[in-house]
């Protein structure tokens, strides 16, 4: 064998699969299940609800019997399902938030506030947020207020059957009714935006819905088959209003501006009728939401106990960044860890014997990648220099020389001593139902090697100052500077962007920050204007089957980094063509081992071409008080849905003896809608 | 006094109107607004994809106005006070910005002089300590006291002070006025322990804040006024030097100080911003910094109308006391 030959075979920054990543402290292992394991719907021969409910309200006639208020067959959760088992009443679960309500009107494009006020008030024909414990091969969207659905032969028909019996809080009855006044008067017209966003494109193009009786509904598609959209059936896209409230103050039905029929009912409306778990009672503004359970609610454990277990929610109207601190003081019950400089000092903290809170840690599912401008076609009328940049951003060995200088090892350190930051090429994250580790392709840490590729991309310092220039005829000869978009709010975001910079020098080239806000980063990356910019992964690198179309640039604005011109467009490289041919099979196929071989091929495409500069990818941590119980293990932070969602709150409970006395409206219901908020009896 | 009081007013008026043009201008300077907020929140919290949160953010644009030019925008908005005292509506609360300056301006006024007449009283007295003992050990340690009130940022303060208490000795219902218990009932002893159980930190930092320029002007105002010729007199006299500290030399000292008070006033207003913040209580400096982050552009506004305006009344009214506090300011007045 000639040494050319053994000098090619042990060059360390070859191609090869990522490494495995370490385990790390408080982290909790999920336990995959099937969907049945966790639900389904069928009649109990007995139902029971919270004792005082019987007293104050069954007793007196003002509610009628539970098996009453239940559908015929109500939804089931599997004790097998739950980590703590059946459990027991009373209780209230604490949350802080940083938004505030802007009304209750959902479906007109109102938020409540974030943070999980939403998912807890509205349910949607499908449910998202508990797959990630659904093996991959089964992985469906879970059956909710549509509790089963059936294709036609040819594919183009999916006819849904609706729980049936079921009610609004108010107790009215929810039929199809409610889901065509959603689907006609909300999704479908032009001048209604549902929070976010869903138009009739959103469950394909041409698509329709009618209902064929009040519990039975139809959709037509014109492709076969589109299992991609019972995703989109889910939060936050297909959750329906009442409309016995709604329609009356639509346009279409009333003398009222849409204007005025989005703001019909302002978050000091109280009792607005659900179908979710609780009801808003009380409103104070800059304080507090409160909610109390919803006495129709249509979700029952094995024994036959209405859900919730917990009597009362509370949302303080507060900011983002006291929800950690309220968390960890034991103020509040519920909060999100997504900063890793944080990880260490609130894990010493929760392991004090007396600390309220612990943390547990989910599937690494945040990530951070460095997005190069791949538009060579105008977007953002990039002058000489940016231009000459993206090209570079275009030149495989320029890209495959950044990637092998980028120390991932000292960019997790950075932020933070410890096992829980692991080694990201980009792609797929390693939690994701769909990563597979040996398609994850990596080119390991090697600067000489990375030099040489800069060199093959044309890149020499020929003024001897350290920094390699632009080739003579190409932005003038200068050094190469390339700017680097970062969003200055978050700290992960400016250390890691710093840490870019600094590894970016021992390379050759220059790279400036270029620091903004929210909303400036924001006109920035979408106008186009950024040579580089990093970014932590958006939801369709965690759970793949939601925004699929942005895993590629299938259409002119669906990539993050790789947009159209004014003339809509796209200068595709070839491998870019591959990823969005792999996308698009994978939103065409119906069959779940076609779907994962095909995000192999994805991520192998992807990770070997360096579609992405891959930074760090770690867990974020729950911060839940220790009174609760049921808490799903490896809950993710977000992924399919936000951990309101994933844990299923409806079913989490406080043992009797670690309730403590946190009710402001104890033994209380919601009243009429608009009425006084909580009765009492 | 009358025609002066009179004179200043009117003059306020067009100073109002050229500041709340500027503070229009600059609020709207940088790329980007309200709607491009929403858009944000709905691709990162409400899992949206860009085209559907980008097409609703565009539509509340229109819906909103804020995709007419800034000169429309603005000229709308000034209709609106002028004609029917309407501030506009806020975009992030969606409710009218009058009703958000009703709710956090009076808390902030009642917090903000709380913490200011502990640390006019504290910082005055230290400064009589100081000065009747210069050079003392009385002296060097309220001059520490003053130099780290000075110069150690509040909101490094205020995390420290929320670390400590939450991590260290484990204090709980941190933040906000009220727990969740009282923040709706009815005004009893058990909801003022509770609001002075909240606030006590945000109260402390400030005094020590506060009191640290109040210490030093005193101290500094009364040396000078103690080694004056008319101090010197009422000594000759025999009075106590009690009576010749609080008497004589204390009022004159006192000049700076109550100059001070009208520019401290929207001071007050902004209520301590960097630690409102980080205790997360529902002033006006963090409605201020949130409203401008996000681009709710009525609410800045409104409120840096409302700061002007206050800096203008804070300074009537210092010249008003500065009248009745010095005898030549007011016999000249007279004449």
């Amino acid at each position: 064998m000639s040494a050319a030959a053994l000098t090619v075979q042990v060059r360390a920054s070859d191609l090869q699969p990522v490494p495995a990543a370490p385990d790390f402290p408080a982290q909790t292992k999920v336990q995959y299940v099937g969907i049945n394991d966790i639900l389904e719907f069928k009649a109990l021969p007995e139902y029971h609800e919270p004792a005082w409910m019987t007293k104050d309200f069954v007793d007196t006639g003002k509610l009628p019997p539970v098996k009453d208020r239940l559908p015929k067959e109500p939804m089931v959760y599997k004790t097998g399902n739950m980590p703590d088992g059946i459990g027991v009443y009373g209780g209230t679960l604490r949350h802080v938030i940083g938004g505030r309500p802007e009304g209750w009107n959902y479906s007109a494009g109102q938020n409540q506030g974030w943070g999980g006020i939403d998912i807890g008030m509205y349910e949607c024909l499908t449910r998202t947020g508990p797959l990630f414990e659904v093996k991959a091969d089964e992985l469906e969207p879970l059956p909710n207020l549509a509790k089963s659905w059936e294709w036609s032969s040819d594919g183009h028909k999916l006819t849904m059957h609706l729980i049936e019996g079921a009610k609004w809080s108010d107790g009215v009855d929810f039929t199809s009714d409610d889901v065509m006044f959603y689907w006609n008067d909300n999704v479908l017209d032009p001048n209604v935006y549902p929070l976010n966003g869903a138009t009739q494109e959103t469950f394909g193009q041409g698509t329709t819905l009618k209902a064929i009786d009040k519990y039975t509904i139809e959709w037509t598609f014109k492709d076969a088959f589109p299992k991609q959209f019972l995703y989109n059936m889910a939060y936050g896209t297909f959750c329906p209003g009442p409309a016995h409230m709604l329609q009356p103050q639509h346009p279409k039905y009333s003398k009222n501006t849409y204007e005025q029929y989005k703001n019909a009912f302002p978050p000091d409306y109280m009792n607005f009728p659900v179908m979710g778990a609780w009801v808003p009672v009380e409103y104070r503004p800059d304080d507090i939401i409160v909610l109390r359970r919803n006495p129709y609610y249509w979700k029952v454990d094995e024994k036959g106990n209405q859900l919730p277990y917990l009597d009362e929610v509370h949302y303080k109207l507060s900011t983002w960044a006291d929800r950690d601190v309220q968390a960890v003081a034991g103020s509040a019950d519920l909060s999100n860890l997504e900063q890793p400089e944080n990880f260490v000092s609130s894990l010493k903290r929760a392991a004090e014997p007396n600390a309220p809170a612990r943390l547990a840690f989910g599937p690494r599912l945040i990530g951070y990648n460095l997005m190069m401008n791949f538009s060579g076609n105008g977007w953002g009328d990039p002058d000489e220099r940016e231009q000459a940049v993206r090209e570079l951003n275009r030149n495989e060995h320029f890209r495959k020389a950044v990637t092998m200088a980028m120390d991932r090892k000292k960019l997790g350190e950075a932020l933070v001593k410890g096992p829980f930051v692991a080694t990201y090429p980009g792609g797929i994250l390693s939690g994701s139902n769909f990563y597979d580790r040996e398609s994850t392709m990596y080119y390991p840490f090697d600067l000489e090697g990375a030099k040489k590729e800069l060199a093959e991309a044309g890149l020499k310092d020929t003024d001897g100052n350290g920094i390699v220039n632009f080739p003579a005829g190409t932005a003038g000869g200068k050094d190469v500077e390339i700017s680097l978009l970062v969003n200055n709010t978050y700290g992960t975001d400016k250390n890691l962007a710093e840490g870019v910079i600094g590894q970016m020098e021992k390379l050759g080239i220059r790279v400036v920050l270029n620091s903004q806000d929210g909303k400036n980063r924001d006109q920035a990356n979408y106008g186009g204007k950024f040579d580089w910019m990093v970014l932590r992964t958006n939801a369709e690198l965690a759970s793949v089957v939601q925004n699929t179309p942005q895993l590629a640039p299938t259409g002119p604005r669906t990539s993050w980094f790789h947009r159209a011109n004014g003339k809509d467009e796209l200068d595709l490289m070839p491998f870019e063509k591959q990823l969005v041919d792999i996308v698009n099979k994978f939103i065409a196929s119906s069959d779940p081992e076609e779907k994962a071989t095909l995000m192999k091929e994805y991520q192998k495409v992807y990770t070997t071409n360096v579609n992405t500069v891959g930074l760090v990818e770690y867990p974020g941590a729950l911060i839940i008080n220790k009174r609760f119980a049921n808490i799903p293990n490896g809950a993710p932070i977000f992924m399919f849905n936000w951990a309101e969602g994933a844990i299923m709150r409806e079913r989490l409970y406080v043992p009797t003896d670690k309730q403590g006395g946190y009710e402001l409206h104890k033994d209380a219901l919601p009243g009429k809608p608009g009425g006084a908020g909580a009765i009492t009896e | 006094m009358i025609r002066f009081l009179i004179l200043r007013i009117l003059s306020a008026i067009p100073v109002l109107f050229v500041l709340s043009v500027v503070t229009f201008a600059i609020i709207q300077a940088p790329p980007g607004d309200y709607s491009d907020y929403i858009r944000s929140q709905l691709i990162n919290l409400g899992g949206a994809s860009f085209e559907q949160a980008d097409a609703q953010a565009k539509a509340y644009a229109v819906e909103h106005g804020l995709d007419k030019p800034m000169a429309v925008q603005y000229v709308n908005w000034i209709k609106g006070i002028v004609t029917h005292g309407d501030f506009g509506t806020s975009l992030y609360y969606n409710k009218p910005v009058a009703d958000v300056v009703a709710e956090r301006l009076p808390r902030t006024l009642l917090l903000a002089l709380t913490c200011h007449i502990f640390a006019s009283i504290l910082g005055i007295s230290f400064g009589i300590m100081a000065a009747t003992r210069q050079y003392s050990w009385v002296d060097t340690l309220l001059s520490g006291v003053a130099f780290l009130g000075m110069t150690v940022p509040r909101f490094l303060m205020a995390l420290i002070m929320v670390y400590v208490l939450v991590f260290h000795f484990n204090v709980s219902e941190i933040g906000s006025f009220f727990s969740p218990r009282y923040g709706g009932a009815p005004w009893s002893w058990g909801k003022f322990v509770d609001l002075v159980s909240h606030i006590w930190p945000v109260v402390a930092i400030a005094t020590f804040g506060g009191l640290a320029y109040n210490m030093r002007v005193m101290r500094g105002n009364l040396l000078d006024t103690l080694n004056a010729q008319y101090v010197e007199t009422a000594r000759a006299k025999g009075l106590r030097e009690s009576a010749v500290i609080m008497r004589h030399a204390v009022p004159n000292a006192l000049h700076p100080l109550v100059m001070y008070q009208g520019v401290v006033l929207p001071y007050m207003l902004t209520g301590e911003i960097e630690v409102a913040i980080i205790f997360a209580l529902p002033t006006v400096g963090p409605a201020i910094v949130g409203s401008m982050y996000v681009g709710d552009v009525y609410v800045t506004a409104t409120f840096m109308l409302v700061l002007s305006a206050t800096l203008i009344v804070g300074n009537i009214i210092a010249d008003m006391l500065l009248a009745a506090l010095d005898p030549r300011v007011r016999l000249g007045g007279a004449r």
